[in-house]
């Protein structure tokens, strides 16, 4: 069944139909502000993740994920969570982490297709509302280049290409052009698009320098929030109007960003299902 | 039983059936801002533990835990609110401590089993979302070492390491190296795991100079309060500000664990709001 009132709701609080799982960062030192990183690559609870081999889908047992399980034959609803930061403040965005890639180099001015289509999407196959994010693995150079991608979108049409950015820093990035290893860069699309279903390929319009490491990410946006210094926060996504559906297997993760100092964020994850 | 609905909810309150209970805890010095502490190492109400030294598991009788009534019948307990004041300001997380022990030293730098491995779990046997943390019992040196400790894992997993950090500033911890007695520091998990059901041994790389005494404890985090303002109240009703009223275990040792703000000495008071249907 679903959650089709706030009745659903206050009976699932007190059955057997929630699920919760807490999690913290050992560091989370930013290379500069506002630089988004992913929580998969940090020490901490849950375990660090680690980069696939070559491409891979990502689910609830993917290593770096915050395990929350599928209720059995029920449906489950993000609905809430707590946020803090140890020694910092710091904004969280929470993630279905879907797809990602290894094996891109940042000298390489040509289209790369290494390890690239991404898998075909398992959940959120649509494409809808699902964004292209470059993760690195480790550092390429600091000379200032710019990145677009190409890739299928929401409605199925292949050969879109990105925005032309500034590599790690364009989109929804960073502040610098120094990139650490856990970082992650969301690249603006093209036109009205709004969803990403595939990425054929990534080109850089010269050589940073260096060839470090890095792959593309496909992941949904699940909620946004933040605390005030490192007083902590709870929200509510029932009654703040942003409730939305866990598919199942999800693979959770977390993108923050902060000033420079070393973070630590900590908080959990509430999951409702009836 | 089941509450189906806001008008049964509202019922069950009528009924007399959510319990308050409250906790006071006297000056705590915090060693640097970022510090977090074990509050039940603090004078005040509940009152201070016994320091551990066998593996034991505390439950709710256990002196230091904040008591709340076994559930009558098929009932079952929830964190419905909870609230508290300090003069800084800072959040506090209420945990069940579900395993402990003592005796550990901070001049020791084999794999140390004293007191070890922890007594097997009697709440969330499973281990998952179960953290691994060290508690200061008695100060230990201040001379920066790293730690890690040998454990089985959510998936019962033996020999499972988890990554060496500074002992006490690394995972979860403080800043500096220097510990008080009410600190403690979580420890990051090996990559895959989510969760922890014992702790085998504990291997500090050097002397810290100082042996003073330090355990493991498991602990299962149930719900977060923030506190924004120094000598207001913050406080949360779970219902309306995350849609989640945590389940307390009957036999759950209540806890308070806080965050730190500053370096100051202070105090920490609130409330817990229990609905036990």
């Amino acid at each position: 069944m679903a959650i089709t009132k706030y009745d659903d709701i206050i009976k699932a609080m007190t059955t057997s139909g929630k699920l919760q799982n807490t999690f913290f960062w050992s560091s989370g030192t930013l290379e500069t502000t506002s630089a988004p990183m992913s929580k998969f690559f940090l020490d901490g609870f849950p375990g660090i993740g680690a980069a696939p081999s070559t491409n891979r889908s990502c689910t609830k047992d993917t290593a770096g994920a915050v395990f929350i399980g599928n209720p059995t034959g029920e449906n489950a609803y993000y609905v809430g969570c707590s946020f803090a930061g140890l020694t910092n403040s710091a904004s969280c965005m929470m993630i279905d982490r879907l797809c990602d890639t290894t094996g891109l180099s940042g000298t390489v001015a040509t289209a790369q297709t290494t390890n690239l289509p991404t898998p075909a999407l398992t959940r959120y196959t649509t494409g809808e509302g699902v964004l292209i994010g470059l993760q690195c693995w480790s550092p390429t150079g600091t000379t200032s280049v710019n990145v677009t991608c190409s890739y299928t979108n929401q409605a199925g049409t292949s050969g879109r290409t990105s925005v032309s950015t500034t590599f790690w820093t364009g989109g929804f990035g960073g502040g610098t052009l120094a990139p650490t290893a856990g970082q992650i860069q969301a690249l603006p699309f093209q036109g009205q698009d709004y969803g990403c279903r595939a990425v054929a390929s990534v080109t850089l319009s010269a050589s940073t320098l260096t060839a470090g490491n890095f792959g593309v990410v496909l992941f949904k946006p699940i909620a946004v929030f933040d605390n005030l210094s490192v007083y902590g926060s709870n929200f509510d996504f029932v009654l703040n109007g942003c409730m939305e559906q866990k598919v199942d297997d999800a693979c959770i993760d977390f993108l923050f960003t902060s000033g420079t100092a070393t973070t630590k964020p900590y908080g959990n994850v509430n999951v409702l299902y009836a | 039983m089941t509450v189906n609905n806001m008008q049964e909810l509202r019922q069950a309150l009528d009924d007399g059936k959510m319990i308050k209970r409250l906790f006071s805890k006297s000056s705590y010095t915090p060693d640097t801002t970022g510090t977090p502490m074990l509050l039940t190492n603090v004078a005040g109400i509940p009152p201070v533990i016994t320091t551990p030294s066998t593996a034991v598991v505390p439950d709710r009788t256990t002196t230091g835990a904040i008591h709340f009534p076994t559930p009558q019948g098929s009932n079952n307990s929830f964190i419905m609110g909870m609230g508290h004041t300090s003069d800084q300001a800072r959040p506090i997380m209420l945990a069940d401590i579900l395993s402990w022990q003592g005796g550990l030293s901070g001049t020791v730098i084999t794999a140390q089993t004293t007191n070890l491995p922890t007594a097997a779990l009697t709440r969330y046997t499973d281990g998952v979302g179960v953290m691994l943390g060290l508690a200061c019992w008695t100060a230990t040196g201040s001379t920066a070492v790293n730690v890690t400790a040998s454990y089985t894992n959510q998936a019962g997993t033996t020999g499972r390491t988890t990554v060496s950090v500074n002992f006490w500033g690394g995972g979860f911890g403080a800043v500096s190296a220097a510990p008080t007695a009410t600190q403690f520091q979580a420890l990051p998990l090996q990559s895959g795991d989510y969760g922890v059901r014992a702790v085998a041994s504990v291997t500090l790389s050097a002397s810290t100079l100082t042996a003073g005494n330090f355990g493991v404890f498991l602990f299962k985090p149930l719900a977060m309060v923030a506190n924004y303002v120094p000598d207001y109240t913050g406080e949360t009703e779970y219902i309306v500000h995350s849609s989640m009223m945590s389940e307390i275990q009957d036999n759950a040792f209540l806890t308070i664990l806080t965050g730190m703000s500053g370096t100051a000495a202070t105090i920490t008071a609130g409330y817990i709001n229990i609905l036990q249907v």
